[in-house]
């Protein structure tokens, strides 16, 4: 806890560095020599109606990129589960076939992944690049899950698992009502973390000419030459729903942990 | 006083062995407590007296020697590890109730998932188990909104909601405020006189008086002394023993 007078130059501090942020980037756009014009984006938003209205591009690519990304952290849970509870085994050999598996996922570009997905193993197995995009997506996801699990049990307080044993409660019985309850919330602040950043990292996906929301604003600049309004509006869009996300994920947090508080 | 013997620990060693180390904490330990007595564990920081204490419920494994509790030998089966741990309740140092659970949750586990009694049951049980500590206007709080006086009495609440015949205490007053304290000795000392069998790991010399009969002292793995408690602290015999209670009268 800050006592009272440290807080005022913990205020103090922030206001300097909000104050230097907010110079730089008025002063950027200043300088910067730029008929701005949003409406260009309108019909990639809402089709105008002479197309017959309905969702333009823009909502069209954010749909594939939130479907793709659901599909992704869903299978990418399950997955990470088992190779998470493979982590906390003791046999030898499932232990070190999980860890290898996590180190690669986690210490390799997923650019890198994902041709490999589409152009290699997509080649030899006739897979889409919506399914390989979605593979793709579930492995490296589940490489981070299974470690995030791992973490989480491994530092799980071993007094409450005495308490517990001593009690005489199973194994069974131990993970359910004392581990599962507790690791959960403590797994879900990195866990959201995780999931809000495979959302941006799909937009990786444009490169094998999935059409969500990247590449239609790659291929909206294309036509338009409007890249500054595009990318911001894209940007927001990311912001939107990632904030979306997170939001849910402190929900859930805080009703998981009413317990932990006063 | 019954005679039964429910604890006795047969030339226990305990050796923790890392891949580079070896420490060998219990040397041989011998002793026997006879039902419904009450005994004190005491002894310097690291000599082994919460690894002695938690072989007994088997929280600890031995490297050799023999435990046997109620006349059940854990390395018998995982059956008889089970019973060893329904006869036997634990009190921590450091409570470990589970956060995420209330007062009457945490007292009432016990009863409905180890000894099979139905969720009604179990919470009266822990409904008038609670209120024998002094909690029962507490019961729905959780861990967090507890002093830890109160933590603790749930926590002895619950040990005893699976109606143990042994009580394994570990310095329960250790990490309380000192005007804490007395609330948990009291409550404990209350239990004693009902006839429970405890062995209690202590610092508090004065608590130690007060609940035990008799007291062991343990040093560097050995059982250096033991008697009447009493006895014992006003005429230790040992030089061992006697500066170990210079050095803690004098804190
Ligand atoms: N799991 C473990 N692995 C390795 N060494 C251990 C382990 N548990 C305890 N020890 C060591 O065994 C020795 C005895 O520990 P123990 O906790 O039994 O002492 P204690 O008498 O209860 O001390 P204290 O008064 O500090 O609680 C210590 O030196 C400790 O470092
Ligand atoms: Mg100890």
């Amino acid at each position: 806890m800050p006592d009272k007078k440290l807080s005022i130059y913990y205020s103090f501090l922030s206001f300097f560095v909000i104050g230097i942020i907010a110079f730089i980037i008025v002063r950027s756009f200043y300088h910067l020599d730029y008929q701005w014009d949003f409406s260009v984006l309108g019909p990639y938003i809402w089709l105008p109606s002479s197309d017959g209205g309905g969702p333009g591009l823009f909502l069209q690519g954010l749909w594939i990129t939130i479907k793709m990304s659901f599909e992704g952290i869903l299978f990418g849970s399950i997955l990470g589960i088992i190779f998470g509870i493979l982590l906390t085994t003791n046999e030898k050999v499932s232990k070190t076939a999980a860890l290898i598996y996590v180190d690669i996922f986690r210490n390799t570009p997923v650019l890198v992944q994902l041709y490999v997905a589409y152009f290699i193993v997509g080649t030899a197995f006739n897979l889409s690049g919506s399914v390989a995009g979605v593979l793709t997506m579930s492995l490296f996801c589940s490489a981070y899950v299974a470690e995030i699990f791992r973490g989480t049990l491994a530092n799980f307080e071993k007094g409450q698992i005495d308490a517990a044993k001593a009690l005489g409660l199973s194994p069974l019985q131990i993970a359910r009502k004392v581990i599962a309850p507790q690791a959960l919330r403590n797994m879900l602040p990195p866990l959201v973390g995780q999931f809000v950043s495979l959302i941006k990292d799909s937009s990786l996906l444009s490169v094998v000419a999935i059409p969500e929301l990247t590449k239609e604003a790659q291929n909206a600049v294309t036509v338009t030459f409007r890249s500054f309004e595009t990318w911001f509006f894209i940007a927001l869009l990311y912001f939107v729903v990632n904030t979306l996300v997170s939001s849910f994920g402190r929900y859930l947090e805080k009703r998981l942990s009413v317990s932990l508080k006063q | 006083m019954s005679q039964e013997v429910v604890v006795s620990l047969k030339e226990v060693n305990k050796i923790f062995r890392t891949p580079k180390t070896e420490h060998h904490v219990l040397k041989g330990i011998n002793f026997e407590v006879k039902q419904g007595e009450v005994v004190a564990l005491i002894g310097p920081s690291g000599s082994g007296k919460s690894t002695c204490l938690r072989t007994i419920n088997a929280l600890e494994t031995i490297t050799s020697g023999d435990v046997e509790v109620c006349g059940i030998n854990y390395r018998n089966s995982k059956k008889s590890l089970h019973m060893i741990r329904r006869n036997t309740g634990m009190i921590f140092q450091r409570f470990e109730l589970f956060p995420h659970m209330t007062a009457i949750e945490n007292v009432a586990l016990g009863p409905n998932l180890v000894l099979g009694k139905s969720k009604d049951e179990s919470y009266k049980m822990a409904k008038d188990l609670l209120a024998r500590v002094g909690l029962a206007n507490h019961m729905d709080k959780f861990p967090k909104g507890l002093s830890g006086g109160q933590q603790q009495r749930v926590a002895i609440a619950r040990a005893l909601a699976i109606n143990p015949k042994i009580l394994l205490c570990d310095e329960p007053t250790s990490a309380l405020d000192p005007e804490l304290v007395d609330e948990v000795v009291d409550i404990l000392v209350d239990i004693a006189a009902t006839g429970m069998t405890m062995i209690v790991v202590t610092h508090e010399l004065y608590f130690a008086q007060k609940v035990s009969q008799r007291t062991m002292f343990l040093e560097n793995g050995y059982i250096v002394e033991q008697g009447d408690t009493k006895k014992m602290f006003a005429a230790p015999k040992t030089e061992r023993l006697q500066s170990f209670l210079k050095r803690i009268t004098h804190q």
